[in-house]
């Protein structure tokens, strides 16, 4: 059962370049700051497991944004709460309003918004930044990571061996 | 492509959204029936059961199967019990949140039918709390049953505590005080001796009066014999005063002992008005045969219209909620759409039930969580006609929310030709009158609540009516009156009011059976109530005459102190000089 799971988790966690494990993460900060289930969760959990991004990267994105949302959430609330009542959008707004598709985004509701569009900004900004943090943390700080007792602790479990099994440990890129 | 995509993870996603589907599939249905038990219960306040439910995709609809609602003041019977209820929702605003009923319909409707389980819950004091009060005014607006239980003035009195025995106790120590206080005192009134005194005084004066000491002497004995004048007369004053405020007393007195006199007689008119049948007590004999029942149906109207108002009441609920928002949870922007749709609304209805040894049929459209954003009040009509047992049976009627300035609801009934058997009227420890058969010829009325305010009429014609009146007392005087006159009544009318407020309700009932019942036992009662009242003066007299004898004895010691006073003031008045 555990090599089952291992090596599925093999298969979707294969992805570990820069730019894949960025693309994860900027996918869990939409997957985190949006609250409740929406068709975007939907969306965003297809593209996760299609997209060539990494899923341990997805996970952990996700747990850390999400924290990071609960104190953003009243930020979110005014950010969508502005632009749902905005003159201008006004018009566009109760035409996804009138359809019945466009309610399963929950586009109306404030935190949605606000976090959607506080995602939508972040996006590319944080590929960049967490792309180049870590082609620097692989170059400087894994090697010196990977003798501390905790990495040595995980190295040392069962999951981790079966992991090792399947995947026929292979270097980063 | 394949640098781009990850075909085990769309695998993957695809099986996982199978994963979702079936254990939705397989949860959906216990999920549905599981709400459905848990709202229906705590709206009711009793168990509200469901056989299944079964949610559809195509279309888009709930099948609700076997549904019981306890009646929560009768938990081995049901209130209603509902065959198969189906329903198909719109799915466009279903996705928007708003559970909008297109059609709706129910079968095998059926409504009081007996449970083979309770379905009480545990916690229904607040219910019964409501009941009796509302139960307790009810019962005082339609008057007591006279008590069947004394037979005899012996028995009755000893039951009951007189009030003549409590007044002559109360007047017998008020006396017993005052004489305590008038002796004391006459302790401290100037008596013989004291007159004694002035009169040696005075004697010695007299004898002493040569002309020793001059002209200046006389004067002197002049000014004594003023100076005893006046003390005689300071003492006779205190005599006076002390006199008078003993008649007062005693005048008093004597007012509340010729009360006392006739307080047997008002003991025993009390004793009468409870124990015996008084004309006046036979006048309204309808609502105490009907009313019981009658009482009974507007307590359960009225505890499960109360019971439903907060749901009612959210029917004219307008503009946004205002709720406590969760951390996180943000606010639904609302943009008006061409029509405003209510949260929930159930378009039409159609219903089948069973009734009259038939099955009538109804329909209710515009069935909304909030009247006022629909602009359309709740509309019901339910028809039977040509019925096993029943002539007819309508109903038509409203609930409008659609102001909440004045919220209005309203039943309009028509019954014609419907057989009644073995209904119980009134159903106490030591009698029961059953109808055991009857028909109503025509019954028709309406039922108004606007605001807290209740306005009911009800006008019904019986025919071919039998009664029956059950009692181990046959020989009692009431009983075996009532069982004489209404065996022989065979169509009766009956009139119904209902007023006041829903916490306060008035009901009048009156009949023409009033005049028959009347008639039939006013000869019978009239005899028995003088052979009654006779024997409850005579022992009530008999049990007072001791306590009303001891006041007046008492009142013999006053008598005997103001004598007292009189020889006083008598002796004080012979010995003042003139």
């Amino acid at each position: 059962m555990i090599t089952l799971l291992a090596k599925l988790l093999k298969v979707l966690n294969a992805e570990a370049a820069p730019g894949q494990v960025s693309a994860a993460f900027c996918l869990a900060l939409f997957f985190a700051f949006m609250p409740f289930f929406t068709l975007q969760h939907v969306l965003l959990l297809f593209l996760v497991l299609v997209l060539r991004v990494n899923l341990t990267g997805f996970i952990l994105g996700w747990l850390v944004f999400a924290a990071v949302a609960f104190f953003l959430y009243p930020l979110f609330h005014w950010l969508g709460m502005a632009v749902l009542s905005a003159d201008v959008l006004e018009g566009f707004w109760r035409f996804l309003y009138e359809s019945g598709f466009w309610h399963l985004t929950r586009f109306n509701n404030t935190v949605v918004m606000g976090g959607f569009i506080a995602a939508l900004v972040l996006f590319l900004p944080l590929y960049f930044t967490s792309n180049a943090l870590i082609r620097r943390y692989r170059q400087h700080f894994m090697a010196w990571l990977e003798k501390t007792r905790f990495v040595q602790m995980i190295k040392g479990s069962r999951i981790y061996s079966a992991y090792r099994t399947v995947s026929g440990w292979r270097k980063p890129i | 492509m394949n640098r781009l995509i990850r075909w085990p993870g769309l695998a993957a996603f695809v099986v996982i959204a199978a994963l979702c589907l079936a254990v939705w599939y397989l949860v959906v249905d216990y999920a549905a029936e599981y709400m459905v038990e848990r709202t229906g219960t705590k709206a009711v306040g009793a168990e509200v059961e469901l056989a299944s439910a079964d949610l559809t995709l195509f279309p888009l609809g709930l099948e609700l199967n076997g549904l019981q609602v306890t009646n929560p003041k009768q938990p081995m019977r049901n209130a209603l019990v509902a065959e198969r209820i189906r329903m198909t929702f719109n799915p466009g605003h279903l996705i928007k949140g708003k559970t909008v009923v297109e059609a709706m319909s129910a079968s095998g409707l059926a409504f009081n039918k007996e449970r083979t389980t309770s379905g009480a819950l545990p916690e229904t004091k607040k219910l019964s709390e409501k009941g009796a009060e509302i139960r307790e005014r009810l019962r005082s607006k339609l008057g007591e049953f006279p008590s069947l239980a004394a037979k005899n003035a012996k028995e009755i009195l000893e039951n009951e505590k007189l009030a003549t025995i409590e007044e002559a106790e109360a007047l017998r120590t008020d006396i017993a005080a005052a004489r305590e206080n008038f002796k004391a005192r006459l302790d401290a009134l100037p008596d013989k001796e004291t007159f004694k005194e002035y009169k040696a005084r005075i004697r010695n004066l007299r004898e002493d009066s040569g002309l020793s000491g001059g002209v200046m002497g006389v004067i002197g004995k002049v000014d004594e014999v003023r100076e005893i004048r006046k003390d005689i007369k300071k003492d006779l004053e205190v005599l006076r005063s002390a006199r008078e405020d003993l008649s007062r007393s005693r005048a008093e007195f004597q007012n509340r002992l010729k009360d006392l006199k006739n307080a047997p007689a008002r003991d025993a008119e009390r004793l009468m008005e409870k124990y015996a049948l008084s004309p006046k007590g036979i006048s309204n004999m309808s609502a105490l045969v009907f009313g019981p029942r009658y009482a009974q149906w507007v307590e359960t109207s009225l505890i499960w219209y109360q019971r439903l108002s907060p749901y009612l009441a959210g029917m004219m609920r307008g503009g946004e909620k205002e709720e406590k928002r969760r951390r996180g949870e943000g606010v639904d922007v609302e943009f008006a759409p061409h029509r405003q749709i209510p949260e929930y609304w159930i378009k039409t209805a159609d219903l089948a039930m069973e009734v009259g040894g038939g099955t009538a049929v109804g329909q209710f459209q515009d069935f909304s969580s909030n009247q006022q954003v629909l602009g359309q009040p709740l509309v019901f009509a339910f028809s039977g006609s040509g019925l096993k047992d029943a002539g007819t049976i309508e109903a038509e009627g409203h609930l409008d929310r659609t102001n909440p300035e004045s919220p209005e609801d309203l039943v309009k009934f028509n019954l014609k030709q419907y057989p009644l058997s073995d209904f119980t009227l009134l159903d106490r420890q030591d009698m029961a009158v059953l109808l055991e058969s009857a028909r109503v010829g025509s019954a028709e009325g309406s039922i108004r609540v606007a605001g807290e305010n209740l306005d009911a009429d009800i006008q019904a014609v019986f025919d071919t009516a039998g009664f029956k009146v059950k009692s181990d007392q046959a020989d009692n005087l009431l009983i075996s009156g009532l069982t004489d006159t209404l065996q022989n009544i065979r169509s009766f009318d009956l009139s119904a009011e209902l007023g006041g407020t829903i916490g306060k309700p008035d009901v009048r009932i009156a009949s023409n059976i009033d005049d028959t019942l009347q008639a039939g036992l006013k000869q019978t009662l009239a005899k028995r109530q003088a052979e009654l009242k006779s024997d409850i003066k005579r022992a009530v007299t008999r049990q007072t005459d001791d306590a009303v004898e001891s006041v007046a004895s008492g009142l013999a010691g006053l008598d005997a102190i103001k004598k007292a006073i009189q020889e006083r003031l008598e002796l004080g008045s012979s010995v003042l000089p003139g």
